[in-house]
């Protein structure tokens, strides 16, 4: 296994030397991110590899006012909020869900939406919400959840959605002019519920390498050769180095149910706006579920804070610490914008793992 | 920017089954894995099974994992055992 | 607290600055970042003494010729039971283990119960049986206790607080400011099971596990390995904040880095499985059976092979070592091939599906 990272390593430093110029890649997942930091490998990219980590963190590019209506569905009374770990630091305009559960709120940490159904079923007398973020590894999960609270019957079950599509969010970001992107690293795991051959369009149209990675070190380091070669070659096509899991077409059944499920709509991203098609509403007749609807909650506004750079950042366009507020103001216990809070949000990561970086590159 | 791990189906009821990933067993909703048969490998994400997994990749990825901690150079793995074999006694002592 | 500086959209129908009191939340308990800056910043000011700003598991009084150790920990665990243990062994196990870090032999402890209308009697004797079977583990008696009862809320609650007191074995000075470059860092053991097994047990995120609390009072290895003659300058138990805290603190407190190998930290399979399906770093997880030890270089092997004779230390591992470099941090060596920086964790450790 060693023997293979230290081949796939001369043959990446090989060819970011024949490319020679700065080569900027895109790990479009935030799981990558973290993967890339946790294990090491950012450590031993050549210095011409520039690895820019893209808007796939799903708490990163939730809207502001996603979080404020999550935050007043919570102070309902009698409302119990259901969600993933992942969201509960995430500031919106007046705290966050965490300090929302310090005054008073019901508020339940689950890890699959099954269960916020389950406890929507014991407890009768409560109505839950559960928050139904993530890319189109986690919609699936959040369509089953409905259609079986919708086949039993579950009257005190709803879904507040924010659910986010990757490749129009891909292919927004290369609709910016100065984007300056060599090629993508592909989410893997959204991936296997997609497939590869989501990201045709991506190769073909805009002419960028599109290479689906899996997160063990090796394989993170095997799609990096494959993107370099690639680039070196002048070529841009979809390769797949995670077949174990991703095939070409994805999981049919997880996309009929979405499309069951589920309608795609314009959708705001954090620090990205409105993107056309990049998200899910409720297809008509599931929208008893939905918790806006229920309970009459009004989406507001977002209010940016204007000296945090996380737009740029989640572009690819600056580093965390180009941020002035990064590692200052703006820190996991402080966070001001939403890549800095979520653990695999690209400011967090680089204040977790690379803080130092600078110093330890002048150590060695 | 999700989370999934390989694991391996235990039992099958309908739907529903259980799977383990190294001793850990849990409850995994089957039904974006038609036709999934017990003990063969499936990816898990938020409480569905997500994908098939040829086993050997399945094994490949346990294996790496494996050599990432020390577990083979301390003897770990058999304590482990030991371990599961005790808790589970202690687990059966404090059933009421 | 936070003001919005302007707006983008025009809508101005929502408040745009937040007021209204700050509220502690469940993060301040985590052992994290969090928990440092309540402690200095709430409750240092108003309490600061010598023997307290050392910040130590306990605190080394002058008494006759000896020294007492001196330490209270209060523990507020959910559930009360979980597999490898409960909320008593916990306390006493706790307890025993911050006076023994420090060198002491534990002497006393005292126990404070603090007990919600409605808990069911029988858990709590079975609560108070756990207690009592861990401190004659530890050979440690309660001395002194004192039990209230407070309002029902869940039904199911109980806070237990323990002090202890220790005499402090002769010639046993642990210190901080003793650690210096080519020390060797220690583990006793494997990493995460206390931490792992709580979640599991937790509602929302409850799974089947072979893993169990890894609870236990450690006073007895510790006392055969500071009567040893070894040369050991520091040892602190990884609860919680995990080993990630610990070396966090070694390395800002004694001013010099920490560096680790991934490779060398013990392990078992169904910890690292499970951390991996909650999306937790090992490192940042808690344990109740398990000491980080700094090492003068030449006694380090004589030192785990110590630990490795006792039951408690059977899997003790050298995993690292202290250097010279600044700033002062903590590295770990990939088995990758590559370094990453470890930080103590932010606070409260949420299972992620990102
Ligand atoms: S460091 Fe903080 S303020 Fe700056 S871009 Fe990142 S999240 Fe925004």
């Amino acid at each position: 296994m060693m023997h293979e990272m230290q081949k796939l390593r001369v043959e990446l430093n090989r060819r970011c030397d024949a490319i020679g110029r700065e080569i900027r890649v895109m790990e479009v997942c935030g799981t990558h991110t973290v993967a890339a930091f946790r294990s090491g490998i950012r450590s031993m990219l050549p210095d011409n590899f520039r690895l820019i980590s893209g808007p796939g963190c799903p708490v990163c590019v939730t809207a502001q006012r996603y979080i404020d209506a999550a935050i007043d569905l919570a102070s309902l009374p009698n409302v119990i909020v259901a969600t993933y770990g992942d969201m509960l630091r995430v500031p919106g305009l007046s705290g966050s869900l965490e300090k929302q559960r310090a005054k008073g709120a019901d508020l339940r940490v689950v890890t699959s939406a099954l269960r916020a159904l389950q406890i929507a079923r014991d407890h009768p007398e409560s109505e839950v919400v559960f928050l139904g973020v993530g890319f189109e590894t986690t919609s699936p999960a959040t369509a089953l959840t409905i259609l079986e609270a919708a086949r039993d019957q579950v009257p005190n079950f709803s879904v507040l959605v924010s659910h986010k599509l990757v490749v129009p969010a891909m292919v927004a970001l290369l609709e910016c002019d100065d984007m300056s992107i060599d090629g993508f690293l592909c989410p893997g795991h959204v991936s296997v519920i997609i497939g590869s051959n989501a990201y045709a369009p991506i190769a073909s149209r805009f002419g960028k390498p599109c290479v689906v990675g899996g997160f063990e070190p090796e394989q993170i380091l095997k799609a990096l050769v494959h993107l370099t070669r690639q680039i070196e070659y002048g070529e841009s096509y979809v390769e797949n180095v995670y077949p174990a899991v991703v095939t070409e077409s994805g999981n049919a059944t997880a996309m009929d149910i979405l499309r069951r499920v589920f309608v795609p709509g314009d959708t705001v991203w954090r620090a990205l706006g409105v993107i056309p098609m990049s998200g899910f509403d409720l297809a008509p007749e599931f929208q008893a579920f939905d918790a806006l609807r229920r309970f009459d909650i009004h989406v507001g506004e977002d209010f940016d804070n204007p000296s945090c750079r996380c737009g740029e950042v989640i572009l690819g366009r600056i580093e965390p610490c180009e941020c002035a507020l990064f590692g200052n103001e703006c820190t996991p216990l402080t966070p001001i914008g939403p890549c800095m809070v979520s653990s695999e949000g690209t400011c967090a990561a680089w204040f977790k793992y690379n803080r130092h970086a600078i110093a330890m590159g002048a150590r060695s | 920017m999700c989370l999934a791990v390989p694991a391996k189906v235990i039992s099958l009821e309908g739907e529903d089954g259980v799977v383990d990933l190294g001793g850990n067993r849990l409850s995994v909703r089957m039904a974006l894995t038609p036709g999934i048969r017990v003990d063969q490998w499936v990816l898990v994400h938020a409480g569905f099974s997500i994908a098939k997994i040829e086993t050997s990749d399945a094994l490949e990825t346990w294996g790496y994992l494996k050599a990432c901690y020390a577990g083979d150079a301390t003897g770990l793995d058999r304590d482990a055992d030991e371990m599961v074999a005790s808790s589970r006694v202690a687990a059966e002592g404090t059933a009421r | 607290m936070t003001t919005i500086h302007s707006l983008v959209g025009n809508d101005v129908s929502r408040p745009i600055v937040e007021t209204g009191v700050e509220r502690i939340v469940l993060a301040h308990g985590g052992g994290g970042e969090l928990t440092g800056q309540l402690i200095a910043e709430r409750i240092m000011p108003a309490l600061a003494n010598e023997d307290l700003a050392t910040l130590d598991d306990s605190a080394v009084l002058p008494w006759c010729s000896d020294h007492v150790v001196f330490t209270t920990d209060s523990y507020v665990v959910t559930p009360l039971e979980f597999p490898g243990g409960d909320i008593g062994a916990l306390a006493v196990a706790g307890t025993v283990n911050d006076l023994a870090v420090m060198g002491a032999e534990p002497v006393a402890l005292s126990l404070g119960l603090i007990i919600e209308e409605g808990l069911p009697l029988e858990t709590l004797d079975r609560i108070v049986a756990s207690i009592s079977q861990t401190a004659k583990r530890a050979g440690i008696r309660v001395v002194t206790g004192d039990t209230k009862v407070i309002e029902r809320r869940t039904g199911e609650g109980l806070f237990v607080n323990t002090a202890g007191v220790g005499r402090l074995i002769a010639g046993c000075r642990m210190s901080m400011s003793r650690v210096t470059p080519g020390d060797q860092v220690l583990v006793s053991g494997t990493l995460g099971e206390h931490g792992l097994t709580i979640m599991s047990v937790r509602g929302g995120i409850q799974f089947d596990t072979t893993l169990r609390s890894d609870v236990t009072p450690l006073n007895g290895m510790i006392r055969r390995l500071v009567t040893s003659g070894a040369e050991i300058k520091f040892m602190r138990d990884a609860t919680r904040g995990g080993l990630a805290g610990v070396l966090a603190d070694v390395s800002e407190r004694s001013g010099f880095s920490v560096e680790i190998e991934e490779s060398a930290l013990p392990m078992t399979i169904g910890a690292r499985y499970a951390a991996d399906m909650l999306g937790l770093d090992p490192l940042t997880i808690a344990n109740e059976g398990k000491i980080v030890c700094v090492v003068a270089n030449r006694d380090a092997d004589a030192v785990c092979d110590m630990m490795r004779a006792c039951a408690e230390g059977r899997h003790a591992a050298i995993i690292g070592r202290v250097v010279d470099s600044t700033p002062p941090l903590v590295e770990l060596k990939t088995t990758a091939g590559g370094a990453r920086i470890v930080q103590r964790p932010y606070g409260e450790e949420l299972p992620r599906i990102c």
